[in-house]
């Protein structure tokens, strides 16, 4: 394991970590009590409280920490970007918050509901009413054209065929495909793949989307209109962002920025003080990319 | 920090638990479908694998009853022959003259007939190395041949069903991260397995006879045809569908299953 010169790595962060009490870690936050986010988090509800979530692997003998007690508030109607490197978590925090994996410890709530606790027929009605996904590989159904892979959710949660098929050609019009309806994704480019898969997880109006590192598989300019397309099309339906990623294209848009690192939260930046921070952040982010996973411990 | 507070009007959960809506099964068998024409040629293979399972149990069942029934024939063959030679001299007395004549005639063509008949299939299954007597035994040499051939199909349609499957895995991912419940991801594969398993028990069928009759014309030349089981062919049909339809659910069922048990994270993790 790398150690890092921040706040966060004291000597007992390598061997007992799942043994530490909640209020140590609580009081482990940078970012509790700091003023302008407490400022930020006035008059705004909670639409998902991840609360001391932890989640460790057991990859042959050793045990792996990928979360170490987390604790982070999502506002409704915010967009919310996860950074940092690979390895550090992040990936595993945001399948946390779309119900993709289930925490070793702690709860995830969306809304009053314990994701975790639900039973699973309920875990999959809360996927497709109030959760959509939109992946880096895109994940369309090959097999189904773009106008049914933005059908299904809608059908899977017992829309009538006609009207989802109506509400598919609009959505996708509105992400500007009007005239790929009826193309399969391998006849798609990424971009426009990635286009299709914007419109399904918009299609049952969710109160979330979750974008795991949408712009990873495409080139700079096709990123910044897909970036460009998914926060113009989630700020007028005020649905909550929440993507992870390494791009830089998508900070300028995050209401909030999350950074993670080694399974905790490293640091919560607002917008404004992005601006100033940016040419920090790109040269940091290299030196950090490399530390590799986060903390690992022999049985 | 605030405490989580419904976005909407009513506690989400209550909402959850009201909305019972869902796909069809309807629509889930129009899903299958439309899965299965896309994925043609994958299917085909799978199919495939049923259809050569099934031609080789339906062969194998009426080829065994031809050789049964040309067997059988023989013996009652022989049995009226014996039998026809008592009966000219005790009846010919007691009829009527001119129906007494034509009898004796037709009999006596018939005897011949028969005798020929007789003795033809009597060669003719020697000719296939087996005799009356063993043909009618049914005790079969290659019956654990045959047990072998069957089981070595079975595991054939199981792993055809278990890739076909097995490679999905990341679309039944993505599929629950839409909002697909568990009983509909196994209905999928049900309902594709049971039409794979129909289709394949179908075109197998057919196969099966196509090859049991050339053979047994071959065999036994125009007896394949006359003693064709035709009282046995409801019977082997019936059982090849429900055995072809059986063995494509079955090893479907298992995986299905598992994906369907799968946390979508490990499900979406499986490369394509």
């Amino acid at each position: 394991m790398v150690d890092h010169d921040d706040t966060i790595s004291s000597p007992a962060s390598s061997s007992n970590l799942v043994d530490d009490s909640v209020d140590e870690q609580r009081t482990n936050d940078p970012c509790l009590g700091r003023a302008e986010l407490v400022e930020y988090a006035r008059d705004k509800s909670v639409v998902v409280s991840i609360g001391d979530v932890s989640r460790t692997y057991r990859v042959g003998g050793e045990v792996l920490h990928a979360l170490n007690h987390v604790s982070l508030d999502v506002y409704a109607g915010e967009y919310l970007s996860i950074m940092g490197p690979s390895g550090s978590g992040k990936s595993t925090l945001f399948n946390m918050i779309g119900g993709i994996d289930t925490p070793t410890q702690g709860d995830v709530m969306i809304r009053d509901v314990a994701f975790s606790k639900l039973p699973r027929r309920l875990q999959a009605r809360l996927r497709n009413r109030c959760i959509g996904y939109i992946f880096q590989t895109y994940n369309l159904v090959p097999v189904m054209t773009a106008s049914q892979n933005v059908m299904l959710p809608m059908l899977l949660g017992g829309a009538d065929k006609k009207q989802a098929a109506q509400r598919a050609a609009a959505l996708l019009a509105e992400v500007g495909l009007d005239h790929r309806l009826h193309h399969r994704p391998d006849e798609l480019s990424g971009g426009q793949q990635q286009r299709v898969a914007i419109a399904r997880s918009l299609a049952n109006d969710p109160s979330i989307i979750l974008a795991d590192e949408p712009t990873g598989n495409l080139d700079t300019k096709t990123g910044e209109q897909i970036i460009k397309t998914l926060s113009d099309m989630s700020r007028q339906r005020g649905v909550t962002i929440i993507s992870a990623t390494h791009d830089h294209k998508m900070l300028s848009v995050s209401d909030r920025v999350v950074t993670i690192r080694d399974g905790r939260i490293d640091n919560i930046e607002l917008r404004d003080q992005l601006h100033i921070e940016i040419g920090s952040i790109e040269d940091h982010v290299p030196a950090v990319a490399e530390s590799g996973i986060g903390e690992v411990n022999h049985e | 920090m605030n405490e989580p507070v419904p976005l909407n009007s009513g506690p989400l959960l209550q909402q959850l638990q009201d909305d019972t809506s869902g796909l069809s099964n309807r629509m889930l068998l129009s899903l299958a479908m439309a899965g299965l024409r896309v994925r043609l040629l994958r299917s085909a293979v799978t199919i495939l694998s049923v259809v050569l399972a099934i031609a080789f149990l339906t062969y194998m069942g009426i080829a065994g009853s031809i050789e049964r029934n040309v067997a059988s024939s023989v013996v009652e063959l022989e049995r009226t022959f014996a039998s026809n030679s008592d009966g000219d001299r005790n009846t010919s007395g007691t009829s009527s003259v001119t129906g007494a004549l034509n009898d004796a005639r037709v009999k006596h063509l018939n005897h011949e007939q028969a005798q020929d008949d007789a003795n033809r299939m009597r060669f003719l299954l020697r000719r296939n190395g087996t005799s009356v007597e063993t043909a009618l035994s049914g005790s079969s040499t290659n019956t654990w041949l045959i047990t072998m051939a069957l089981l070595t199909c079975t595991v054939g349609v199981w792993n055809a069903m278990l890739m076909s499957v097995t490679e999905r895995f990341r679309e039944i991912g993505t599929m629950k991260c839409l909002g697909a419940v568990d009983s509909m991801v196994i209905k999928l594969f049900l309902f594709e397995s049971a039409f794979q398993g129909l289709v394949g028990a179908i075109a197998g069928v057919i196969l099966g006879l196509v090859v049991a009759l050339t053979a047994a014309v071959l065999q036994f030349e125009r007896f394949g045809w006359t003693r064709f089981p035709v009282d046995q062919l409801g019977k082997v049909v019936c059982m090849a569908l429900i055995v072809g339809a059986l063995l494509a659910v079955i090893g479907a069922a298992y995986p299905a299953f598992i994906a369907a048990r799968m946390k979508p994270v490990d499900a979406l993790r499986t490369e394509e």
